[in-house]
């Protein structure tokens, strides 16, 4: 199949039609000539016209164009007599002028058409009477050319001033002092076809070809007698917006899957909590720098909760608190205020979780737990910083933990999760573990060491009142970093963009 | 994290005068003190200290004493030799209830440059801002001895008494004025607050050294380059803390060349006490237990070895390593504190992880599982996922949405009206999406499965925290068949059999509203929002959507 036929295959009936017309007519043809021919509508000849464009088979310019159209008034003229003829028409039938001044038209008219066959030097004026001499009688059956020129408009609206004959020319420049016409300059465009085009629809055959394919042609068998338009398949479609998974909601699952897969159950936990499971419980105690009004976010109302489904475990935390209770250890050395632990809070640690989960009577040892926690922290919302974001954390019990496999698990979380196998440990403090360590990722992208995890063993403090006597392995990851490093993000607030463009351009 | 400036010239200078440091070597070795290089700029070094709980360690004198440590260069417990003399303080017995501890120190030889009184203003500006919770827990004073007539007398003043010339002042101010107009009066007004009389330390001649917490005298409270005796004093509400402040700026004069002398505190009601105090702490530790928990099999002489060089004093016999705590080691509690210092000093690097795979088997929580079935049904009807705040305020929830207020979760300590109260229903969240988003392609289809909270009092937490999903259509041609339709279809995906209600709810039209019922509970509701709230969002498209719970 030639390249000639396959685009004359493609075109639909409405590109058909114009590019014949166009064919035919072997000239440039205006907008309004080629709806005329076709038949179609402004926007169909639009539309097609520029598929047709696109497939180069016409050319499409834009010219400055002149039309010549009716006032009102001269819009009144195409069923009415012009006022000449009403005169001629009158004084042939015998009427005096006077008479036909109050009986058929008003003065101002009477003087035009007195005026118009004045000039023609067709009427003779005199005091006693007005009459038409031989040239005046000579147009009793002969149209003038204005009125030619007006008849014209009974089947259009507007003629082109280029294309008018030199007598119509005259007509119009003659209405128009007389306010009866008047030109309109626009910009149009010009339809031509090009030599492809011109090749096209010689190639177009006659036989109807099926666009739309429809259940009632595949009944009706239809199909088979006919061929079906070709589609240009390489032309651009408008963007189909399909639904799709928040970009950070979707990498924190690809987290969870990860951990589940580790073999971490997954904790739940409220996001308003007692100071007691954020803090208390984690051998913070109570006058550390970081839980004053500018880290946590204290409840207006109510004030306190109730500890009252723990009174064994808030005597054991406060005992620790205080001396160290049975841990070996010396305490805090403070008086430990009952009332204090059940100040309600919102949640600033994702490890408030692990604390609820030492304390549930379904504790499992061994046993492996993680969360992905919305956290809350009084703070500006900027590009470095959130008033709430989201910690995944866990913890590993058992007989068996120790230093050396709390480094295996990181080293594996690193690899799962980062995706990096080059990583560092450094020392470092946390409250509630001890020894505490922080991992640094290498990041290629960044070309740097990045904060990405850090973890410890639970304190004594911490685990014993919870009557767990086994080694607690405790760990966080920096999912909102890790992210934003693999997503390029530099602004922390797109986690929760509001941007709809942005959320469905992501790529998974 | 207090974060500190020091002179690395100078700190190298005191680490290792005879074998020059680089600074990459040196990145490491500050690391083993849990602190980490910030930024350097010229002979600064910004030390970002990790540890809340060592107030030692922020001053490069601290910093200095373990990386001598660490560097191998000294090991083991630093001695401080500290002079007995009778130099007496009385305290006066009504700051029991104000302010009822002090603890001194007096230094003499001293030679204080410019850079080292800088050090330790920094040192004393981080401590009592710190440990010493903004001076309410304690705060330090420096003196010249040379100026002070023995005894001295930590008691007590009418507000209108002992008028003193206080620092970066010429005339004098009573107690009161100080409280009303010096700079540090009005930011520390706070810790005398309501009480009848104030601190005073005074002389024998009835010279005012200080009103603590808040100021310190500007005829005796000052030390210079030409000063070389100096008395340290703290204050303080709690006696181990004071003491220990006291501590450790004693060591940091003693790092510089000074000498020590003892002070005798004389309590009316108790034992006289001396300080500074540099009593030090006995523990023994097992080397199986330090085996065990670091799960690597180090021997008596490998501990050994760590502890001297993080300076503890360490000594073996048959297994039990017995441990001396330097006095400044408040932060050592339990024996793990120790079993840190061990890995740490042993070296990190030295622990290889060990892979073992964990025994037990993982799983999601059902709310996880719930939650990902219904948005893969959600997303099934084209529909955007988003991910917003549950911090809202109570315009967003109630008069944005056409409702009068109710009882919410708000916060005591906002930061922002923004962020002032924690969402109850989710529809605002999705609502305050669609007005950023006007100007973008419609139709908008959105959703989000987030948690809410509301006001429980019968909860342990005053609230419960609910699990929902929200879903909206912004179009020109959405109406409520479109709501109905989507949660149709979740409600079959999930195989919930659910019943639409009429029902009233001042943010959607009337009659084109629903009560989403399930199991004869009403768990949610559906509608085409009111061209009201419509309007107090700024949006100019019909909106529908519903809101269920998944808990």
């Amino acid at each position: 199949m030639t390249n000639l036929t396959k685009l004359a295959d493609s075109l639909q009936a409405n590109e058909i039609s114009i590019l014949k017309a166009l064919k035919k007519h072997g000239q440039a043809r205006h907008n309004a000539e080629l709806r005329a021919e076709t038949n179609l509508d402004q926007s169909a000849v639009a539309r097609s016209a520029l598929w047709l464009e696109n497939k180069g088979l016409i050319i499409v310019k834009e010219t400055k164009i002149e039309a010549v159209i009716l006032t009102k008034l001269g819009r009144h003229y195409v069923t009415e007599k012009l006022p000449e003829r009403k005169l001629i028409d009158a004084l042939i039938a015998g009427v005096t002028a006077d008479k036909l001044i109050y009986k058929f038209m008003d003065g101002k008219e009477f003087n035009a058409a007195l005026g118009y066959w004045r000039q023609k030097n067709a009427i003779i004026i005199s005091k006693e009477k007005t009459e038409l001499n031989d040239v005046g009688l000579s147009y009793k059956n002969k149209k003038t050319i204005e009125e030619n020129f007006i008849e014209k408009f009974n089947s259009v609206s507007e003629l082109l001033i280029a294309n008018l004959a030199p007598e119509d020319k005259e007509a119009f420049e003659r209405l128009r002092k007389r306010g009866l016409t008047a030109s309109d300059t626009r910009v149009e465009r010009l339809f031509g076809i090009t030599d492809v085009g011109a090749r096209v629809a010689d190639a177009i055959t006659p036989e109807e070809r099926i666009g739309q394919l429809t259940p009632a042609i595949i009944k009706s068998g239809e199909w088979q007698k006919k061929t079906f338009r070709r589609f240009d398949v390489e032309a651009g479609v408008p963007v189909l917006a399909i639904g799709k998974k928040q970009a950070y909601v979707r990498f924190l699952e690809e987290v969870k899957d990860e951990l589940v897969a580790l073999g971490f159950e997954e904790m739940a936990g409220p996001l308003v909590e007692s100071s007691f499971f954020n803090n208390d419980a984690l051998y913070m105690p109570q006058d550390h720098p970081a839980r004053g009004i500018h880290d946590i976010y204290y409840v207006k109302e109510p004030k306190y909760g109730s500890l009252d489904a723990h009174k064994n475990l808030l005597k054991e935390v406060k005992a620790v608190h205080e001396g160290g209770g049975k841990t070996g250890s010396t305490g805090w050395q403070y008086n430990y205020d009952e009332k204090e632990a059940a100040r309600l809070i919102l949640r600033t640690q994702g490890t408030a979780l692990s604390a609820r989960a030492l304390a549930n009577k379904n504790l499992k040892i061994p046993g492996a737990y993680f969360a992905v926690a919305r956290v809350f922290r009084p703070d500006i919302l900027d590009a470095t910083h959130l008033v709430e974001f989201n910690q995944t954390e866990g913890i590993v019990l058992g007989e068996n933990a120790n230093f050396r496999k709390l480094l295996g698990l990181l080293a594996e979380f690193a690899k799962k999760i980062t995706g990096s196998d080059k990583i560092r440990f450094r020392p470092h403090y946390f409250p509630y573990t001890e020894p505490s360590i922080e991992v640094d990722i290498w990041s290629p992208a960044l070309n740097k060491w990045v904060e990405a995890l850090g973890a410890g063993i639970f304190r004594p403090e911490v685990t014993l009142p919870f009557g767990v006597k086994v080694p607690v392995l405790a760990w966080g990851i920096g999912v909102d970093r890790l992210f934003m490093i693999r997503e390029n993000i530099k602004d922390i607030r797109q986690l929760f963009s509001q941007d709809i463009s942005w959320l469905r351009e992501r790529k998974l | 994290m207090p974060n500190i400036d020091v002179s690395l010239s100078d700190l190298k200078k005191m680490v290792r005068p005879k074998m020059p440091i680089d600074l990459e070597k040196l990145e490491p070795y500050i690391w083993m003190v849990k602190s980490e290089i910030d930024g350097i700029e010229g002979d600064t070094l910004t030390i970002k200290v990790g540890d809340t709980n060592r107030p030692d360690l922020w001053c490069v004198e601290g910093l200095v004493r373990e990386l001598r440590g660490a560097f191998d260069v000294e090991k083991g417990l630093k001695d401080y030799k500290l002079k007995e003399c009778d130099y007496r303080i009385f305290v006066n017995q009504k700051l029991e209830k104000i302010r009822p501890y002090i603890a001194c120190v007096v230094v003499k030889n001293v030679r204080l440059t410019d850079q080292i009184i800088k050090q330790i203003m920094q040192q004393q500006d981080k401590i009592d801002g710190t440990y010493g919770r903004k001076r309410a827990k304690t705060s330090i004073g420096l003196y010249d001895f040379d100026l002070l007539a023995w005894p001295l007398k930590y008691g007590i003043t009418k507000p209108d008494e002992n008028a003193f010339v206080p620092l970066t002042f010429t005339e004098k101010l009573t107690p009161k004025q100080i409280l009303e107009k010096h700079p540090k009066g009005l930011e520390y007004q706070h810790l005398l607050k309501g009480q009848q009389f104030y601190p005073i330390f005074t002389d024998a001649k009835g010279k005012v050294l200080s009103m603590p917490p808040i100021i310190n005298s500007n005829d005796l409270g000052q030390v210079n380059e030409k000063t070389t005796n100096v008395l340290v004093e703290v204050t303080g509400t709690d006696y181990e803390t004071v003491n220990n402040v006291l501590r450790i700026m004693a060591m940091t004069f003693a790092d510089r060349g000074g000498e020590l002398y003892s002070v005798i505190i004389d309590y009316p009601q108790r034992k006289p006490d001396v300080t500074p105090q540099f009593a030090t702490r006995h523990f023994e530790i097992k080397v199986e237990d330090v085996a065990k928990l670091l799960g690597e099999n180090l021997s008596a002489e490998d501990i050994v070895k760590a502890l001297q060089r993080a300076r503890y004093n360490a000594s073996e016999e048959k297994k039990l390593i017995h441990v001396t705590i330097p006095s400044y080691r408040t932060d050592v509690m339990h024996v793990v504190d120790i079993y840190e210092d061990i890995a740490i000093f042993h070296g990190l690097d030295k622990f290889r992880p060990e892979i073992a795979g964990l025994p037990t088997v993982g799983r999601l929580s059902d709310a996880e599982k719930l939650s990902r079935k219904v948005r893969e049904l959600c997303i099934g009807t084209r529909a955007q996922e988003i991910m917003s705040f549950v911090l809202a305020n109570q315009e967003y929830i109630f008069g944005n949405m056409n409702l009068p207020a109710d009882r919410i979760i708000e916060i005591a300590n906002p930061v922002s009206f923004t962020y002032s109260a924690m969402r109850n229903w989710l529809f605002p969240s999705l609502m305050e999406f669609l007005s950023k988003n006007t100007t973008k392609e419609f139709p908008q289809k959105i959703f989000e499965v987030g948690d809410i909270v509301v006001p429980n009092l019968k909860s342990e937490v005053g609230s419960d925290t609910i699990h929902k999903l929200a879903f909206a259509v912004s179009d020109t041609n959405a109406n409520f068949t479109d709501a109905k339709q989507a949660l149709q279809a979740v409600a079959n995906g999930l195989g919930w059999k659910i019943i639409f209600v009429e029902h009233e709810h001042p943010s959607f039209i009337a009659g084109r509203c629903a009560a989403v019922m399930k199991d004869g509970k009403q768990i949610g509701i559906a509608g085409e929002v009111h061209p009201k709230v419509l309007k107090n969002w700024g949006l100019e498209m019909p909106t529908v959507g519903f809101e269920i719970s998944l808990t």
